[in-house]
């Protein structure tokens, strides 16, 4: 809501608008900006019109002489409404227009002309003019122009909060101000002469719908003159951010900006049967609104209707068809209080938002319509002349009682933590309108002014003596603890745990959106149909993932584009699966990642090697291990599709499936423009919380040393080395404390389909030292064991 | 020859041999089986009865310093010959490390445990939620009925008529008081959703809320509570105001404004000239929301406040535009 200081000056004696904006700010109206609406006004001065004189050689246009302080410029106009002695405008030679054009000496016809007089619309504060911008009196020739209006000009750009629609116009942001500083408000009082004539013997009024009208106010005027409105009414509109149309259109906006009630004129004689209906509309019946725009309309729409059909969409717009035009001789001024979220369904349907929809949204006083219609005809009759018609028509109920609102002392000072004077409370109550009715010191019945929809309850009285009382008066305290509550962390725990872990292992965290194309989906093959987004903001967002992996992939390829090709890349995040029959998705939280390019930076200290499968692997065996989640187990059967078939696995861990690892899919890494040599993982956080046994009890370990054996064997290249491993562990000899398979070889010393396997055991006894006749005597157990198991040759 | 004079003899000779090959031989000569020392103390039995005593005791004496000496000028040598040989051991200290690669943790995350790392020292849970919510735990429980101008300030994401993308993590306060009876103490992180994309709005964002609902629980705690928190966030001395604003489930309500980051409340382009940035939003918890989840709002009252961690960490690093945090480029993600 744009503010006029001068305008908001008319109604309370506000103090300087800096300290004016400061307080409304505090006072929970934020004022996100004081400016000049003239500013821009580059280089504009203020002169006078000295004497005008046709040109010489061209008709229509004048010469004008100047008297701009001590310059005495000579310049060529061709408005009309500029007569000898007026304040003008001047833009002399080297300023800027509004619209960015430059100003220059030019000889027009012969005559030269020192720049040019400028319109509301050179100026930047209209957006198209008719004429040039006549200033006010009592400014002084060859100010500057943006400081000649200087102070009164400033606006503030007040922040309203959709709770206060009463606050939407100059005088409630005036009440405001009153309460703040504790000064009198003065409010317009409308007097009006009527004629003979009654309104009633014009116009009929029948609200249909009381419920979404509960009430309607109408007025005529007889013999106006539409043209321009008066000056000082154009530039407080301006100054407020409203073009002004005619005088009639300006006075309607006039009053929404000053009283805050939306008003329609209709042209009377385009009002078919002397008319005015105020109902629900019928099945298609349709509207071209003043925007020229038609649109269907829905019976759940409230309209204005007149003998023929819709001439406006209550409280959202009027019609074309009613509007004021140039020729309009009689008037019918509507004001009407309008349901708010009838208002709002239709405005947001319709996708028509206007200044009426957006005040009647946030509720419009019902008791102040009488005082915006009189004020209304009262600004038509002094700028178009005319007449008012006596009486107003009325449609619809009276005026809503006043609500009643109590408010305990003791509760106010128990919400606030602040001991605030009863005193104090009912003076800021009572600037607000809120009076006290009746109550003792325990309790205090309030009257709560109509216009004030949003104080209901206690507590909103006691937000109103608050803020305006002083939220920084109150002494900050902490609140007692009561209760030490430490409810099941794990969860979160392990996020931070494997985040961690993560990190060490070089993997960069990335966050990506939730939203995917359905299609990122498909191309991994991912089973099952994910959650749409009804209203996504693009097809690029428009499904909820069921996979980080696509998130991954779209970093992956990012950052590979931008030539960042060696990277190891992580989410942690929830992802949504669709569960039949149940109102929600499931949200696992799950843990995907992506290896690919070097492994390392290129360095001195070691060849350039590719990441490959086992660095995944690698990667989760970390993970697991800082974990403590365990054993790890790979498998090969029912392999996701993203992976390729050949390097990829299933994990399970600690007996629970967990997700999988491996190549991703050639097919794939190619639609995402990616190395064919692309290593990812995707991991259910669940299973890795519940595998994860944490550090149990110390167990003693033996002092006595260990001997480390190898021993070398030579396999089909389809035999896993793990199951040699695993063969070994199988024995369950006590004496071996490890096998670990420490080089594969394949190649011409061994033989085509052949591979050599060499695995390091290392022996140790609990309680002795073993003889070497006891390692040998155990070696040759385990040589023996797996020569018959795989039919493997020692080498 | 006596002992002090073969003493003095060694010392000279041990101080001036030069490889530890000398040093052997000196040892020989002096200590050994054939050495001068040996051969002095058979001598010994030559002397006069009441002389050997004490002739004895010097040779022996001798015979241990001698000994000392023989084992300090091998050290001495040894340490030299070390100090020789590492002269010639050198490496080439600006050659690269065999460094262990890291990698960092998004800068939301780290903003975000920041946030609820102080939370939690003043003993506020952790609590989480469903990111896809019932639209009545999202609105109309916390006081945001259909069609009312507050559904404005939070533009939302539509799965059906009763289930949304969360556009604040507030449902998840509506949750943890419907499962438990007061006093209620945590803070709430995640992501949330908004149909909003611009330079400084992205679809889906991080918020940080907390609630505490108890006995007693004024508007005075609540700007204790926020103090700390500003305190441990942006240091002891930063100023901070609450000003009243309006949400539809806190009454009375507060917005939380510190001074600028950028210029330190003097006024700037970052703060449009008013020398404050707005961080949270906050209020006493709205008593229509404690009736809703079954609260006596008379018995209880209390406090909630929210922030949005992009913002938080858009201030902290001055990042110019909020799609970067979520576009992955490790450039950008490297450098928190």
């Amino acid at each position: 809501m744009i503010i006029s200081y001068e305008w908001l000056r008319e109604y309370v004696e506000a103090p300087d608008v800096r300290e004016v904006a400061d307080r409304l700010t505090m006072a929970g109206f934020e004022v996100e900006a004081v400016r000049n609406p003239f500013d821009d006004m580059t280089g504009a001065r203020v002169a006078r019109v000295a004497s005008m004189s046709p040109h010489p050689k061209a008709a229509g246009l004048s010469v004008c002489d100047l008297d701009a302080g001590t310059d005495r410029p000579v310049v060529v106009c061709g408005a009309v409404n500029v007569k000898p002695g007026d304040l003008v405008p001047w833009l002399p030679p080297d300023a800027i227009t509004a619209g960015g054009k430059k100003v220059e000496e030019a000889s027009i016809h012969g005559v030269l002309s020192r720049g040019m007089l400028a319109s509301g619309e050179d100026l930047g504060i209209e957006a198209s003019s008719a004429g040039i911008y006549v200033l006010p009196p009592g400014l002084t020739p060859g100010e500057i122009l943006a400081q000649a209006l200087g102070k009164g000009a400033c606006v503030l750009d007040v922040n309203v909060t959709p709770n206060r629609g009463d606050c939407l116009c100059h005088v409630g942001i005036a009440r405001e101000v009153a309460a703040i500083f504790g000064l009198p408000l003065k409010t317009p009082s409308p007097a009006l002469t009527e004629a003979e004539e009654s309104a009633s013997a014009a116009i009929s009024v029948s609200v249909r719908d009381a419920a979404g009208c509960p009430r309607y106010l109408a007025r005529v005027l007889r013999d106006v003159t539409v043209g321009p409105s008066p000056g000082w009414l154009v530039r407080r509109l301006a100054a407020a951010g409203v073009r002004a149309i005619n005088n009639v259109v300006d006075a309607t906006n006039y009053v929404m900006l000053e009283l805050g009630h939306p008003m329609h004129a209709f042209d009377s004689r385009r009002i078919r049967g002397g008319t005015i209906v105020v109902r629900r509309a019928g099945e298609g019946e349709r509207i071209i609104a003043i925007d020229g725009v038609e649109r269907g309309l829905r019976p759940e729409d409230l309209v204005i209707a007149d003998g023929e059909g819709p001439v406006a969409v209550a409280g959202v717009m009027g019609g074309e068809r009613s509007g004021i035009g140039g020729d309009t001789k009689d008037v019918v001024l509507e004001c009407a209080s309008f349901e708010p979220r009838g208002v709002r369904r239709t405005s947001s349907r319709l996708g028509l938002s206007s200044e009426s929809s957006y005040r009647f949204e946030r509720g419009v006083d019902p008791a102040g319509l009488e005082r915006a219609v009189d004020r209304c005809a009262e600004l038509i009759v002094a700028s178009c002349g005319g007449r008012v018609l006596k009486g107003r028509v009325a449609g619809g109920g009276p005026v809503p009682p006043r609500r009643t609102v109590r408010l305990r002392p003791a509760r106010l000072a128990a919400v606030a933590g602040a001991t605030i004077p009863a005193g104090d409370a009912l003076r800021i109550l009572a600037a607000l309108g809120v009076e006290k009715t009746e109550g003792d010191a325990d309790s205090i019945e309030f009257s709560v002014p109509t216009a004030r929809p949003d104080l209901v309850l206690e507590e909103d009285l006691i937000e109103e003596v608050l803020r305006l009382w002083g939220y920084d008066r109150v002494t900050p305290t902490l609140p007692a603890n009561r209760e030490f509550c430490a409810p099941e962390r794990a969860g979160r725990d392990l996020c931070a745990a494997v985040r961690a872990s993560m990190t060490a292992a070089g993997f960069q965290e990335i966050i990506s959106y939730s939203f995917v194309a359905p299609g990122s989906l498909d191309v991994l093959g991912i089973p099952g149909r994910p959650l749409p987004i009804r209203n996504p903001l693009s097809d690029e967002q428009s499904v909820m993932r069921m996979s980080l992996l696509p998130g991954i992939l779209s970093a992956a390829s990012h950052n590979v584009r931008r030539r960042q090709k060696s990277l190891r890349l992580f989410e942690l995040g929830r992802v949504f699966v669709p569960v039949a029959g149940a109102a929600l998705p499931d949200e696992p939280i799950r843990l995907a990642g992506i290896v690919l390019g070097r492994r390392e930076e290129r360095s001195w200290t070691h060849p350039e090697t590719d990441a490959d499968f086992y660095d995944v692997k690698g990667a989760v065996e970390s993970l697991c291990a800082a974990l403590k989640a365990g054993p790890l187990a790979l498998g090969r059967d029912g392999l996701p599709a993203h992976l390729h078939p050949g390097r990829g696995a299933t994990v399970n861990i600690g007996g629970i499936p967990a997700g999988s690892l491996g190549q991703l899919h050639p097919g794939i890494s190619a639609k995402h423009d990616l190395p064919e040599a692309a290593f990812v993982f995707d991991l259910l956080v669940d299973a890795l919380t519940r595998a994860s046994a944490g550090a149990g009890a110390f167990r003693p370990y033996a002092d006595f040393p260990g001997v480390e054996r190898d021993m070398a064997f030579l396999v089909d290249n389809s035999v896993p080395a793990g199951d040699l491993t695993a063969e070994i562990a199988a024995m369950r000899i006590a004496e071996v404390e490890g096998a670990r398979v420490f080089d594969v070889y394949t190649g011409p010393q061994v033989g085509e389909g052949r591979k050599n396997v060499a695995i390091g055991i290392c022996y140790r006894a609990a309680d002795r030292t073993l003889t070497d006749a006891e390692v040998d005597a155990i070696h040759a157990r385990i040589v023996a064991e797996l020569n018959e198991r795989f039919g493997g040759r020692l080498r | 020859m006596n002992a002090l004079e073969l003493l003095r003899e060694a010392e000279a000779a041990l101080w001036a041999a030069k490889t530890p090959a000398e040093v052997e031989a000196l040892r020989v000569k002096y200590l050994g089986a054939k050495g001068v020392l040996t051969a002095m103390l058979k001598e010994l039995g030559k002397l006069p009865a009441a002389e050997r005593p004490a002739a004895g005791k010097d040779l022996n004496e001798a015979k241990g310093r001698i000994a000392a000496m023989v084992a300090q000028a091998g050290a001495r040598l040894a340490s030299a010959d070390l100090d020789r040989r590492m002269k010639n051991e050198t490496c080439d200290v600006t050659l690269s490390g065999r460094a262990v690669p890291i990698g960092r943790l998004h800068p939301l995350t780290q903003v975000m445990r920041e946030i609820v790392d102080i939370f939690a020292r003043m003993g506020f849970d952790v609590a989480e939620g469903p990111e896809i919510e019932f639209e009545d735990y999202n609105f109309e429980k916390l006081n945001i009925p259909k069609h009312h101008p507050a559904r404005d300030m939070q533009a939302t994401f539509f799965i059906n008529d009763d289930v949304v993308l969360r556009t604040h993590t507030s449902p998840v306060q509506i949750r943890t008081m419907l499962e438990k009876k007061p006093p209620v103490k945590i803070v709430a992180p995640g992501k949330v959703y908004r149909c909003d994309s611009d330079i400084s709005h992205t679809p889906m964002f991080h918020q940080v809320e907390g609630l505490l609902v108890d006995r007693g629980v004024s508007f005075s705690d609540l700007k204790g509570t926020l103090m700390a928190f500003v305190h441990a966030f942006y240091g002891p001395r930063t100023k901070t105001r609450f000003r009243p604003s309006y949400f539809p489930f806190t009454e009375p309500s507060a917005e939380v404004d510190i001074e600028c980051v950028t210029c330190r409340g003097a006024g700037c382009r970052s703060c449009k000239g008013s020398g404050w940035t707005e961080i949270l939003g906050s209020g006493m918890v709205h008593p229509q929301v404690l009736k809703n989840v079954g609260y006596d709002p008379e018995m209880y009252t209390g406090f909630a406040f929210g922030m949005g961690v992009e913002r938080i960490a858009r201030l902290r690093y001055g990042i110019d535009d909020l799609r970067r945090f979520f576009e992955n480029d490790v450039r950008f993600l490297r450098q928190f």
